[in-house]
């Protein structure tokens, strides 16, 4: 796993104790760090895929402008042990490159295109409201 | 709705003879029912013209790469915005 990858999934799964960030009801983001935020947006975007999985912990997070990651944890209820997925999608003006551990690479078409592009919009209508309180289509404050 | 139906005159006083009437294009078409309504022609021929190559005058839908960028542009400055600071800490340059 890249160095970038491991700093990003670093930051956003951390140490348990950061497990039930809520956001703040008086002063929203104040006192939130990049960190913070990424973890509000990214308990926004783990829903966007429909229902999770019992036992399994789900993480999809904007990385940077052309990034995007989702992260799969769950038990093997073969070996007990703990098990990890993470996806990183990479926007290419040529497409969207999907790339998974192996070197697993293949750009995105179809219904599976379709679908992330739609959960990526869905990120922003939700992640703008919920996390940053602007309107996603004026860009105003939300009262 | 003005009435699109009229007779033109076009008058010459210098030269009487050289007055003519003529039918608008809509008051031909109220002669001839069984062409095209006028409002008809006009949809088509916008439509023509923005599907002529090399006029784009309806701007194009963005490709799933495109708008997947230009989300990605409006979180960074989101939550670049809310840290307070001017230029998009990527986190890929800070690693």
């Amino acid at each position: 796993m890249s160095n970038v990858l491991k700093k990003a999934l670093s930051l956003i799964i951390g140490d348990s104790s950061s497990m039930n960030l809520k956001m703040p009801k008086n002063r929203p983001l104040k006192k939130l760090t990049e960190r913070e935020l990424l973890q509000l947006e990214s308990e926004i975007g783990s829903k966007l895929f429909g229902a999770i999985p019992a036992g399994h912990r789900r993480e999809f997070f904007c990385l940077d402008e052309s990034t995007w990651i989702w992260y799969e944890e769950w038990i093997d209820p073969k070996t007990k042990k703990t098990r990890q997925a993470t996806t990183r999608y990479e926007i290419r003006d040529n497409g969207i490159l999907k790339v998974q551990e192996g070197a697993r690479y293949s750009f995105l078409e179809g219904q599976e295109l379709d679908n992330l592009v739609l959960a990526i919009r869905m990120y922003y209508e939700q992640v703008a409201r919920g996390v940053y309180k602007i309107d996603p289509h004026t860009g105003q404050k939300l009262q | 709705m003005p009435e699109r139906h009229s007779i033109e005159t076009f008058s010459n006083p210098g030269n009487p003879e050289g007055s003519f009437e003529f039918e608008t294009r809509a008051d031909f078409h109220r002669g001839n029912p069984d062409l095209i309504p006028f409002e008809q022609v006009e949809a088509a021929n916008e439509a023509r013209a923005l599907a002529t190559p090399g006029r784009p005058e309806r701007r194009p839908e963005l490709t799933p790469a495109e708008m997947s960028k230009e989300v990605g542009r409006r979180i960074i400055y989101l939550r670049s915005n809310e840290l307070g600071v001017s230029v998009q800490p990527s986190m890929r340059e800070a690693a």
